[in-house]
């Protein structure tokens, strides 16, 4: 057996490999990965900007992002305080593909959920957590590290095509941001922001008009307020227009281009002036900031009732400014109240450069010095409203515009011209007032009674029966058989008148007198060269007035007596023989004519025309008529005797005391005589049935009583007429209120017609008063 | 002073010229570049480097760098994201109370692969001579740190099953976040190193001789 030796253990010479080995590669590749990966990691890395925030509500350190047109291209690394702090700085870690493009227009805001009139937005982040939204152009710019961020967001984005213009107002009025700007009533455009003024002078509203419209932005277009209800009821009259319901909400602005020269186009951020309406803008009345204008004081004696703040003041008719404060003061002086009005002047509109406030004080001092003075007047007379008005009414010289410490300039003033005013419509009814109406119903009412009294009296009464009586024995006569020859007797005459007539001798004399004829007119002519004629006519109008006097009361006297006595002639019998003694008169006048002496009558009916021609001739040489001319100028003289006249006066004065006798015996008597009087008139009446006065009379009572019915007619059918124009008007009324509510012509028409609905009812209530007492109308009580 | 213990001390197959092939367990004469029998690969030296060891674990220390400075977890809840690192989350778990889960976390993915690497490190520096130690308590310390190092794969096992299964929209949704694989090679890498490293070298600097 053999022990095997094991075999010697072979040299193990452990060799130290001194190659490097391949599985180093592993961790070469794993920290060129790391750090390829961290390489790639700070290149992704954009820059941090800071976005300043009043608070950091809703905002988280590391998940709130910022996004650009809804995509995340940033997210807040840290939120810290700011230096002072009163804010809180966002970090914000920006995504470097877009981190060129913030620049300095760069624009942030935090992104909320909210509910405004524009409607709700952000709903998404009630859930999601709020986030901040960035907007900026698209081109690159000079790297900008802080941003402010907006309260509200931008209503535009920068990318929107388009035009910011910036708008001024005296104040903010009803406009918000978001409110809407129309074109013709069609909206173009936002109001994006709006702020006061550096100076608080004014507000100021970033507007973004859309493309195209901003192409119609030319340096003379002009804005105006549309914000609601545009109610406007001053010295103008009444006015009102209604806005969009947006407009309503968030007020809204217009603007309209009134040059329609659309060649210049505005450059970006011009600024516009914002007018109160579009009135004003159209009438380019407006004055944006007080330190424009001129304001002066004003001190009206009396009441400024009427008077409204806005309310224009007027020189030479123009608009040239308007009253921009009424306010009480107590004059220490007087110890006395007194009411000062603010006028402000536009020295633009006074002719001068604008903004020239220094200019249109000295040009009021001027004006004042010429006699200038402020006064109220009226603006409109329905509404009663005043208006300030420059005018010409001072006394010239020194008194200028009083500047005082502190205080606007003192402009002078003259007192209201209201009586004149009121007058305008008072007057009237005034002159309607002061006619004498009831003077003029006493005189016909004494008119009345006087020919009552005169009909009424015995005289007149007597006077057809004894005209009947004259008559009836005028009758009797003439019924004479004897009467009924003398025809016969005439007939005769008439035939041997003839026979004369057509003897040669009468024919010369015919011929003779139509010498004569033709001699008077060339007479009269000389007559009326000579002015007889009016010397005739003056004599007989002096001779009508005479006879025209109230004396011939008395001839009714007069008359009658003479008709007695003619009555009494006439019923004497001698009268029954009348007839007879002028048949033989007839007869013994047929034995003249046919006498041989009346024969040769003719030839010196001949010769005396002759001898009248001739002196007729003498007449017109030896100026005759000029004589006549004096004597007739004499009788004129005599007719127009001062005693004549007074001997008129007397008659007058005795009508008149006769007149006071009848109204003296009493009033118990009156009735009874009037009773009277009238039952004598009736009787009267009666008896002069047929006569002419009657009917006359008849007829005009006739006429009177129809036009009393139809007084009563009319009276009744008011009532009617007053309900028709009433419901007229109130027809007026609906239709005035469906139709567009609006225009002064509008509200003067309501008025108008409100006026004649009051009319009507004073004409109702003046019937209802005829018709219960009738003889208030003509007694006047 | 070493203690000469006859059961430790002894001749190995090393002093006898001879190492085992590590696939077929053929005895092959030292010096052989690949097994007789099976033709595998046989380390020249009998023993492998240690250079692959301190290259994985360089690799995983690197890695996990990254792994803790990113988000492991995106949580994205109503919109609302939430991205967490591996200690914030812990933290943030402390903060809710979860005081185990988050000890849990903190042991899973920061006390173990930590402990990993100083364990690593430390058998590698033994093994090169410096450091007196229990070779007994060594191999103990390199079979804890090969089993429990698969555990630190938990966390990205959890944000993989999590990140599939919370999956709900807008209401609430889970995303692995950059250090997720970051972590998992880095796991991943320190397992390599500590399978790299030959525990047979543990004994050899006993000397056989």
């Amino acid at each position: 057996m053999t022990d095997p030796t094991p075999p010697p253990p072979p040299k193990v010479e452990l060799v130290k490999s001194r190659r490097v080995s391949l599985i180093w590669l592993i961790p070469l590749i794993s920290v060129g990965l790391a750090l390829s990966l961290l390489w790639s990691e700070y290149r992704s890395r954009g820059p941090v900007i800071e976005i300043r925030l009043a608070t950091a509500s809703g905002l988280k350190a590391g998940e709130t992002a910022i996004r650009y047109r809804d995509v995340e291209v940033g997210r807040v690394e840290e939120l810290s305080f700011a230096e002072d702090l009163d804010g809180v700085i966002a970090s914000v870690r920006m995504s470097p593909e877009v981190a060129p493009y913030v620049d300095d227009d760069a624009t942030f805001w935090v992104v909320r959920p909210e509910v405004s009139a524009q409607g709700i937005s952000g709903l998404e982040t009630v859930i999601s957590g709020v986030y901040i939204a960035g907007d900026w152009d698209a081109e690159k710019g000079v790297r900008q590290a802080s941003f402010e961020v907006l309260d509200q967001p931008p209503l535009t984005s920068s990318d929107t095509p388009g035009k910011r213009v910036k708008i001024r107002a005296a104040d903010g009025g009803s406009l918000s941001v978001g409110a809407p700007i129309f074109f013709r009533r069609v909206e173009v455009g936002r109001i994006e922001t709006k702020r006061l003024t550096a100076d608080g002078d004014a507000v100021e509203f970033d507007v973004f008009i859309n493309a195209p419209h901003d192409q119609r932005l030319t340096p003379d277009t002009r804005f105006w307020n549309v914000s609601g209800v545009d109610f406007s009821f001053g010295a103008e009259g009444a006015r009102m227009r209604v806005g969009s319901l947006v407009s309503l909400l968030q007020g809204g602005a217009a603007f309209e281009n009134l040059s329609g020269d659309t060649s210049t186009v505005v450059e970006k951020g011009h600024v516009y002036i914002l007018y109160p309406t579009e009135r004003d803008a159209r009438e380019k009345t407006l004055e944006i900031d007080p330190g424009k204008l001129l304001l002066l004081d004003v001190y009206f004696e009396g009441s400024v009732r009427g008077l409204s703040i806005g309310g224009p003041v007027e020189y030479q008719g123009i608009r040239v400014g308007r009253v921009t404060g009424i306010a009480a003061e107590i004059d220490p002086a007087a110890s006395r109240f007194a009411t000062r009005t603010t006028i402000a002047l536009s020295p633009q509109r006074l002719g001068l450069a604008d903004e020239d406030v220094e200019g249109a004080l000295s040009f009021m001092k001027r004006l004042t010095a010429n006699g200038v003075r402020a006064q109220l007047t009226s603006g409109n007379l329905f509404t009663g409203a005043l208006i300030v008005r420059l005018i010409q009414g001072g006394a010239l010289g020194p008194d200028e515009i009083e500047e005082r410490e502190g205080r606007n300039p003192r402009m002078p003033s003259i007192p209201t011209d209201l009586d004149e005013l009121a007058g305008s419509v008072e007057g009237v009814l005034r002159r309607v007032d002061a006619l004498p109406i009831e003077e003029l119903l006493d005189n016909a009412v004494q008119l009345l009674a006087n020919t009552n009294a005169l009909i009424g009296s015995d005289g007149t009464r007597a006077l057809p029966g004894n005209a009947a009586a004259a008559l009836e024995a005028l009758q009797v006569l003439l019924s004479d058989p004897a009467l009924a020859r003398v025809p016969g007797e005439v007939e005769t005459l008439v035939a041997s008148l003839n026979t004369t007539i057509d003897s040669e001798a009468v024919q010369g004399t015919v011929r003779d007198l139509a010498v004569l004829a033709s001699d008077a007119a060339a007479l009269s002519t000389a007559l009326r060269e000579n002015d007889v004629a009016a010397e005739t006519a003056a004599a007989i109008a002096a001779l009508r007035a005479r006879l025209e006097d109230p004396a011939l009361g008395q001839l009714v006297v007069s008359l009658d007596q003479t008709a007695s006595a003619l009555t009494t002639l006439l019923s004497n019998p001698a009268w029954a023989d009348a007839p007879a003694e002028v048949n033989a008169t007839l007869a013994s006048l047929r034995a003249i004519l046919d006498d041989p002496g009346t024969r040769a009558a003719p030839e010196e009916l001949a010769a005396a025309i002759g001898a009248a021609r001739s002196l007729l001739d003498d007449f017109k040489t030896a100026g005759t008529a000029i004589e006549i001319a004096a004597a007739a100028s004499a009788a004129r003289e005599l007719l127009a005797d001062p005693s004549l006249r007074r001997l008129s006066t007397e008659t007058a004065d005795a009508a008149a005391a006769l007149r006071t006798l009848l109204a003296a015996p009493g009033a118990e008597d009156l009735p009874a005589s009037a009773a009277r009087a009238m039952s004598s008139a009736a009787l009267l009446m009666d008896e002069i049935a047929a006569k002419d006065l009657a009917g006359a009379t008849a007829d005009a009572l006739a006429e009177i009583e129809g036009a009393t019915a139809a007084v009563r007619a009319a009276a009744a059918a008011a009532p009617a007429l007053i309900r028709s124009l009433t419901s007229t008007a109130e027809r007026a009324d609906d239709l005035l209120a469906s139709v567009q509510v609006g225009s002064e012509l509008n509200y003067e028409t309501v008025t108008a017609i409100r006026e004649i609905r009051d009319a009507a009812r004073a004409v109702s209530d003046l019937a209802q008063l005829v018709e219960r007492n009738p003889s208030a109308f003509i007694l006047g009580k | 002073m070493r203690t000469r213990d006859p059961h430790i001390e002894g001749p190995t197959a090393l002093s006898s010229g001879l190492i085992g092939c590590e696939i077929c367990g053929r005895a092959v004469s030292v010096g052989a570049e690949t097994c007789t029998r099976c033709g595998g690969r046989l380390p020249r030296s009998g023993r492998r480097s240690t250079d692959a060891v301190w290259a994985w674990l360089f690799a995983g220390m690197i890695f996990y760098i990254p792994a803790n400075l990113y988000p492991m977890l995106i949580a994205s809840q109503f919109g609302s994201e939430q991205a967490s690192t591996i200690v914030g989350g812990a933290i943030d778990l402390i903060d809710h109370g979860s005081y185990a889960i988050a000890v849990i976390v903190l042991v899973a993915s920061v006390v173990i692969p930590i402990t990993k690497f100083a364990a690593i490190i430390w058998l590698c520096l033994l093994v090169r001579g410096r450091g007196e130690a229990s070779s007994h308590r060594a191999l103990q310390l390199y079979e804890v740190v090969e089993f429990i190092g698969r555990w630190s794969m938990i966390d990205v096992f959890v944000v993989a099953i999590l990140a599939a299964l919370v999956q709900m929209g807008f209401l609430a949704s889970l995303q692995p976040g950059a250090a997720a694989p970051f972590f998992a090679l880095s796991v991943a890498f320190t397992m390599m190193a500590a399978r790299a490293f030959d525990p047979r070298l543990i004994w050899d600097r006993l000397g056989g001789h």
